[in-house]
């Protein structure tokens, strides 16, 4: 009876804070105290606490950060394709009723015949004909091909094939990132580069380059298009060529070298164009385009790689446990690891260097549209690192899991002649999610351990760290493992960091480790101050 | 103090008078807020490539919010419609004082409602006896999982239609009493009432569940 006492007093309580009224400290001191002995409650509470979280899933990621060539469920693709025939219904012209219609012709036919003859043999000159309605214009399309070092697009790390969009922004702190806009454009973006993909329009492809240097290569381009790099200083345009454009700090000015075929010039607030032909350098500054002095040292010559043409492609995805490893491919020189970059299908040498020395070599042969992820040196034994391209996914996975699939569909496997098929990361995620839906908790431990064994480098592994720890944590019983695992996915990074960090304090509670608990709490509290979460960590502080 | 709840910032004539600005996701950074910026920007002069990046950015949220107040599957897929229409054509009012997912939220607890008092209405005009509160859908969108979670979301399908929504706006979705007020179109007293019967009911048939599962 006692005990039922108290559960209407918490409850009271409980309802009072829901209703908005204020709660006294004691009352709340009353509520975890009772918590603390009476499981029933602390259920309650968890549920209640839980709400915001399952009827509100977290943001979907933004584009760039989607898993390339993932599909899109058919729900939301009817979906919007109603919401844009009502957006371009509501954009029409209402239509006229039919009488209104048929009165007005009859008037304006029988008092204007002639005048109206007159007034159409006028018109038809060819500078008064109306101009015609606008048109949309024809988008193409953008990838990234290259990636390279620390890298950023839209703000976030991302990998080969991750498609773009106008107002894309291309940050690269370190290494270097390529990208390749339809039809036949390729670009080099070298480190410290910061630029914006601001029109994808195929007769006005733009990019705007505030800082850094970027080598831009151009297949011979169909009538009607033209590429455009824009800079403070002015306007670099070509056809068919190679140039680069160099951006400094500050206010220098930017130089722009050809090295092959021509480009047109433009400075700002300038309308006057000027031509730079193979191999010569011109300078844009203060409204002035100047010649330079060919570039005296070879080294001044941009790179020209561009390590994907636009045809078949596949993908390689290279991680070092070795800080500073430069990634190679056939003897050419990509760039830093992590490293992931779209290449022509076939055989192809991987190796890795540190300060010239060798540190790992492979011998790779893929298929179209067939992914390798490896880390290097590796550990033994990996199983196999080579994924198909996964079908549509519903993971959302990072850039370490990324499918590119640049303008065609993902396969539903790629294996090599002979072998069988094998479950992909993706089907082992979606198996493991399936199992915890249902309440198979140790099922969906087991998958995810089998995900982190089978395919340890792939970003579905990397994400699967939470919510194995997660199960481990509410459901299995093992708070140490739970803190292990989300311990390692906070040393290499993600999105779900803050679940993780949050996870971790739950886990450091339920062992008992009551200091390392009150300085997590500490960290997490100074890194989101305002999360869902920090009022109740505050409490807890306060009760530590 | 403890808050069950995340706080709602000031209101804001954001999306007509009745959507706050709301309290961040987890995890919203002023970078992100920029970036949502040049996107609503690009939306609202016409970039349909924008366009289609923010209707299905928000597609989810808009659908498990339309589902979770509005029961039945053709209602919630009209305010889904809806309110993504509504989304895509405000655009231009977006402020960045909360994220673009918080503010497509609002837009649709506010599109969702509104299909919920036409039914109220549909309902007056054909059965003038029946009483709204005590209404609830035969039908429910979405499979209660298992999880301790899962038991609450059974017990909150079991309440009628208003009750359902008042403790949605309130406990899910973090709105204070004045405003699930004002978007229900019923005083602070009515919202408090609905919620103190909703608590009442809900908590008798969750422990029940949790009773049930600890034997």
């Amino acid at each position: 009876m006692k005990s039922n006492t108290l559960c209407d007093q918490w409850a009271d309580t409980f309802d009072r804070a829901l209703l908005g009224e204020p709660i006294s400290d004691e009352q709340h001191r009353f509520q975890r105290e009772h918590e603390a002995t009476c499981a029933l409650c602390a259920e309650e509470r968890g549920a209640w606490a839980s709400l915001p979280l399952r009827v509100l899933p977290a943001p979907l990621p933004a584009p760039a950060q989607r898993t390339p060539g993932r599909s899109i469920p058919p729900e939301d693709l009817a979906t919007l394709a109603k919401v844009r025939a009502r957006l371009q219904a509501a954009q029409k012209p209402p239509a006229r009723a039919r009488w209104s219609v048929a009165r007005a012709r009859w008037y304006v036919g029988a008092g204007s015949l002639a005048a109206a003859a007159c007034l159409a043999l006028f018109l038809s000159a060819p500078r008064f004909l109306a101009p015609a309605a606008p048109v949309s214009p024809v988008m193409v399309e953008a990838r990234m091909t290259l990636i390279a070092g620390e890298i950023r697009v839209d703000g976030r790390s991302a990998a080969a094939g991750t498609p773009l969009t106008p107002g894309a922004s291309l940050e690269v702190a370190s290494g270097r990132a390529c990208l390749r806009v339809d039809p036949g454009v390729s670009v080099c973006l070298t480190p410290g580069s910061r630029a914006h993909l601001t029109r994808l329009e195929r007769g006005d492809r733009r990019l705007e380059l505030s800082q850094g240097a970027l080598f831009a290569s151009l297949d011979p381009q169909p009538a009607g298009t033209s590429f455009t790099v824009a800079t403070r200083a002015g306007t670099v345009t070509a056809v068919g060529t190679a140039f680069s454009v160099d951006v400094p700090e500050g206010e220098g000015p930017v130089i722009t070298h050809v090295l092959h075929g021509v480009v047109a010039v433009r400075a700002a607030a300038n309308d006057a164009e000027v031509r730079v032909a193979r191999s010569e350098r011109v300078a844009l500054a203060d409204g002035k385009v100047s010649p330079l002095p060919a570039a005296a040292d070879p080294a001044e010559a941009p790179s020209p790689l561009s390590p994907w043409d636009g045809g078949a492609w596949a993908a390689v995805e290279v991680t070092s446990r070795v800080a500073g490893a430069l990634v190679t491919v056939d003897g050419v020189p990509f760039g830093p690891a992590p490293l992931s970059a779209l290449i022509a299908p076939g055989a192809h040498r991987l190796a890795l260097q540190v300060n010239g020395e060798s540190i790992a070599q492979d011998v790779i042969d893929l298929a179209p549209e067939e992914r390798f992820a490896k880390m290097y040196p590796s550990e033994p034994p990996p199983t196999d690192a080579r994924t198909a391209s996964p079908s549509a996914s519903p993971s959302g996975s990072g850039a370490a899991g990324a499918s590119p699939a640049p303008g065609a569909a993902v396969p539903g496997g790629a294996s090599p002649p002979g072998n069988a098929p094998r479950a992909t990361a993706s089907d082992l995620l979606r198996g493991a999610r399936a199992a915890r839906a249902e309440g198979r908790y140790a099922e969906a431990a087991a998958a995810y351990r089998s995900l982190q064994k089978t395919y340890p480098t792939s970003g579905e592994a990397q994400a699967s760290l939470v919510s194995l720890a997660e199960l481990e944590l509410s459901h299995l019983g093992h708070p140490e493992q739970a803190l292990r695992r989300f311990d390692a996915y906070l040393a290499s990074g993600g999105a779900l960091a803050q679940e993780a960090r949050y996870g971790r304090i739950r886990a450091l509670r339920a062992l008992g480790r009551t200091k390392d608990e009150r300085a997590a709490i500490n960290a997490f509290l100074a890194a989101y101050p305002t999360s869902v979460q920090s009022s109740a960590l505050r409490e807890r502080l306060q009760a530590l | 103090m403890v808050t069950l709840f995340h706080p709602k910032g000031q209101l804001e004539g954001t999306f007509e008078k009745t959507m706050g600005a709301g309290p961040d996701l987890p995890g919203d950074r002023s970078e992100q807020r920029e970036e949502d910026r040049r996107l609503m920007a690009r939306v609202a002069a016409g970039d349909t490539a924008a366009q289609d990046e923010l209707a299905l950015r928000v597609m989810g949220c808009v659908r498990r919010v339309s589902r979770s107040i509005l029961r039945h599957p053709d209602d919630a897929e009209d305010a889904t419609q809806n309110a993504l229409v509504t989304i895509l054509t405000s655009a231009g009012s977006y402020r960045a004082a909360a994220s673009i997912e918080r503010w497509a939220e609002g837009v649709t607890v506010y599109t969702a409602l509104r299909i919920v008092r036409q039914r109220k209405r549909h309902l007056a005009a054909v059965d003038g006896d029946a009483d709204p509160e005590a209404l609830t859908s035969l039908e429910q969108n979405t499979p209660a999982p298992a999880g301790l979670s899962a038991d609450l979301e059974r017990s909150l399908d079991a309440l009628p239609d208003v009750r359902r929504t008042t403790v949605l706006l309130r406990c899910a979705m973090g709105y204070s009493i004045e405003e699930v007020g004002e978007l229900m179109g019923v005083s602070p007293n009515t919202v408090k009432d609905r919620l103190k019967q909703a608590l009442a009911q809900v908590r008798v048939s969750l422990r029940h569940y949790l009773q049930t599962e600890r034997s």
